[in-house]
């Protein structure tokens, strides 16, 4: 059957699609194609002229926008890590529990990602504040003196990743205990007869058949922390000495600060090309099916 | 060209508007009750055309959200926006044609929603916004010149430094509204608790570096008090921390030449050597570096700072926290202008004017009406309205003072009579990206991940690569 005969007798799949997909094609699609169009352009706010792979270039060579790079891996790298690693942990630690105790902490866990990220950074400004701040306080009652969490260079991309942390968490939890919802009881049990303690019941079943859960973890929130930006926003504008720059600050402030959308949308191409590839290798290395 | 001369006689001026000199103003404008202004539309713009005649015509007008109960209209401008709609009603009551729709924004919004409206082709008809972004979109000539558009006599009711201000490329891009003119203001109860008040300005409102040092020294308690609050975490409110640049003798620009910078100098290095040093001393607030404008104010409310930088405008924030019981030391307040190095003369004033701009327009009539609406905006009643709303200087001599009497307003005026008032760069056409360059550079001194030198040497290479595209 070719194409054009199967993509007829799936028309009223289409249309049925079409909800989805016109949002889609307005919000996401189009405006990425404009923004890739853009940037090969010197585009300022009245006038735009098309100068190639110039913006390209000129990234190559900037050295704030390499830093920032360079911030973003190691956030990148620090976060997902430990936010996977948590939320894995706590959903096995949850799982167990009869169902309306696992509903609460399902809700307390998933709260964070419902809050507004704005409301949710003050308290966390506050409890970083270096005079009157929680931490510091509950610091002091160990002895431990003033630290400037978000002031020093050497804590405050830690202080943020903190932070991404904290609130990235409720949508992994909600995907594992589903994912461990899903896996049948009896190749639990199969293992215990097996004489598998509880980490080898874990490592040899639990995780292997959690992959795919795992893989969509992986990638959404690597593509979450990659575009980390009202945290850096609200909590360090980039600062200490641009030590929390990160590529999505950078975009935002190339464009509305500076005024040069076509140099900015160079960087969000960028940014999606790096994405894009760290999503490829995740599937390569974890997208192998599972067998039942 | 854009000299300290001129921003000097700018505010020289002021000066003589406010002292009352302006003899063409019928009758001082102070006199006028609130309410009059209020319930009575401006005259200066009501060219009372037959309606019926006009086309048709919609404008759409955004503002920044700057007013909420105005003095005399509070019950009409309990929210943000407000005022500026009543505004707009009595423009459309006098012009029956026009319908004016007004959005106010959000600060953050007046750069990122303005500029992605511009990009896209459908900016506002008029803008009411900072000197410091109007200018940029004048730079890329989206503006309407409005120098033909207004009679002489109005034109030259503004003061011409600000009229030179807004004039860029031979065009008068705005109408100047109001200004502020930022210094220092103190907490004088935290100065007598530490038995500091001796080394408070005197009447003249200034002190050297010395001087100033000696009364941070007397104030500040370790791990507890931080008698200077500043900040330099972001580009808001780099005027500032320019301020001590300044008083020691350094300039951000010489001569209104935006090609390069000159704050890389010796007086330059002197300034952020006595920061970073007071800093070091425990005198400046811990987390400089990225602490924000609201912790810098809740740190005077709590009294564990007790000197800031601002204008007069801060003194109403204050004391509506102080009537939110936000404040747990009394609120005495002085002001003084930034310390001065020996045989500098500055007191490090920055002023930063607010106008009203209007978009190039294809359609004539709506050309017309827009600038009518801008007329209307800046006609001296409101113009009156909005310096005693936003505690601001107006920018029309014909308003005269309308702080009559107010001791803190003509210190003000007369610093800025004495001293002027510093180049900040507003009108350069990189402005906004020069500007963010040098709080990176300060927090790596203030962390002494670099050396002031290495620092203002690194901002000036920095900034003299983006400012090389003025030349």
């Amino acid at each position: 059957m070719t194409l054009a005969k199967r993509m007829w007798k799936a028309r009223w799949a289409y249309v049925f699609l079409l909800p989805a997909l016109i949002p889609f094609f307005i919000f996401i699609l189009g405006p990425l194609l404009a923004g890739l169009r853009l940037s090969f352009y010197e585009a300022r706010l009245a006038d735009q002229t098309f100068i190639g792979f110039g913006n390209f270039i000129k990234l190559a060579h900037d050295e704030a926008f390499l830093y920032a790079v360079k911030n973003t891996f190691i956030f990148v790298l620090v976060v997902v890590p430990v936010s996977i690693t948590l939320s894995l942990f706590i959903a096995l630690m949850v799982y167990p529990l009869r169902g309306s105790v696992q509903g609460f902490f399902r809700m307390a866990f998933y709260l964070p990602v419902v809050a507004s990220g704005v409301v949710l950074t003050m308290v966390w400004l506050y409890i970083f504040n270096p005079t009157y701040g929680l931490l510091n306080y509950l610091l002091s009652l160990v002895g431990i003196g003033r630290v400037e969490w978000l002031g020093r260079t050497e804590t405050a991309l830690l202080s943020l990743a903190i932070v991404v942390v904290s609130w990235t968490l409720g949508v992994p939890i909600i995907l594992f205990i589903a994912g461990l919802a899903g896996i049948p009881k009896s190749l639990h049990e199969a293992a215990k007869i097996d004489g598998a303690n509880s980490w080898q019941e874990f490592w040899h079943v639990t995780l292997p058949l959690l992959k795919p859960t795992l893989l969509f973890v992986l990638v959404t929130q690597t593509i979450n922390v990659f575009q980390v930006f009202i945290v850096v926003l609200l909590m360090t504008r980039g600062g200490p000495a641009n030590s929390t720059q990160t590529i999505v600050y950078r975009i935002y402030e190339t464009a509305f600060t500076f005024f040069r959308f076509g140099y900015a949308s160079a960087m969000g191409v960028v940014l999606l090309l790096i994405v894009g590839s760290v999503a490829v290798v995740q599937f390569k290395l974890l997208g192998q099916e599972v067998q039942y | 060209m854009k000299t300290r001369i001129l921003l000097v006689a700018l505010l020289v001026l002021t000066v003589v508007a406010l002292a009352g000199c302006a003899q063409a103003t019928p009758a001082p404008a102070a006199t006028k009750a609130p309410e009059a202004a209020a319930t009575k539309a401006p005259e200066a713009t009501a060219t009372k055309a037959p309606a019926a005649e006009e086309e048709k015509v919609t404008i759409v007008y955004w503002a920044d959200p700057r007013f909420q109960y105005v003095k005399g209209m509070e019950d009409q401008t309990q929210e943000v926006g407000d005022y500026e709609k009543i505004l707009a009603q009595q423009f459309m009551d006098l012009h029956p044609n026009v319908t004016v729709e007004v959005e106010t924004l959000q600060w953050n919004e007046l750069s990122t929603k303005v500029a992605a409206a511009i990009a896209a082709g459908s900016p506002p008809d008029v803008l009411k916004d900072y000197l410091g972004r109007t200018s940029a979109y004048a730079n890329q000539g989206l503006l309407e010149p409005l120098q033909d558009a207004i009679p002489k006599e109005e034109y030259d009711d503004y003061l011409p430094s600000l009229v030179d201000l807004y004039t860029i490329n031979g065009d008068l891009h705005g109408l100047p509204l109001f200004f502020w003119v930022t210094h220092l203001i103190g907490n004088t109860t935290i100065a007598k608790d530490a038995g500091a008040e001796d080394l408070l300005p005197d009447d003249s409102g200034t002190w050297t570096f010395d001087q100033f040092e000696q009364a941070l020294a007397a104030q500040a308690i370790p791990d507890k008090r931080w008698p200077l609050a500043m900040q330099v975490s972001s580009e808001q409110g780099d005027y500032n921390t320019l301020g001590y640049f300044w008083g020691m003798g350094a300039k951000l620009y010489e001569n209104g030449d935006y090609t390069h910078t000159a704050l890389n100098s010796p007086e330059g290095v002197a300034a952020l050597t006595k920061l970073v040093e007071w800093y070091n001393k425990g005198y400046i607030i811990p987390g400089v570096t990225t602490i924000s404008n609201n912790d810098l104010l809740n740190a005077m409310y709590q009294g564990q700072s007790a000197i800031t930088g601002g204008g007069l405008g801060l003194l109403p924030v204050v004391e509506g926290a102080q009537k939110e019981g936000k404040l747990t030391v009394d609120w005495d307040p002085y002001i003084a202008a930034f310390p001065h190095a020996d045989g500098v003369n500055s007191a490090g004033l920055a002023a930063g004017p607010t106008g009203v701009v209007v978009f190039k327009q294809k359609d004539p009539a709506k050309r017309k009406w827009a600038i009518e609406f801008a007329r209307f905006l800046a006609s001296p009643e409101l113009e009156e309205q909005y310096a005693i709303n936003a505690n601001q200087f107006p920018s029309r001599k014909s308003v005269g003072n309308p702080f009559e009497g107010d001791p803190k307003f003509t210190k003000v005026a007369e610093w800025i009579d004495k001293y002027g008032v510093e180049d900040m760069g507003l009108s350069s056409p990189t402005y906004g990206e020069v500007r963010v360059l040098l709080q990176p550079e300060l927090q790596a001194a203030f962390l002494g991940k670099k050396t002031p030198e290495q620092a203002l040497a690194d901002y000036e290479k920095a900034a003299n690569e983006v400012l090389s595209q003025n030349k």
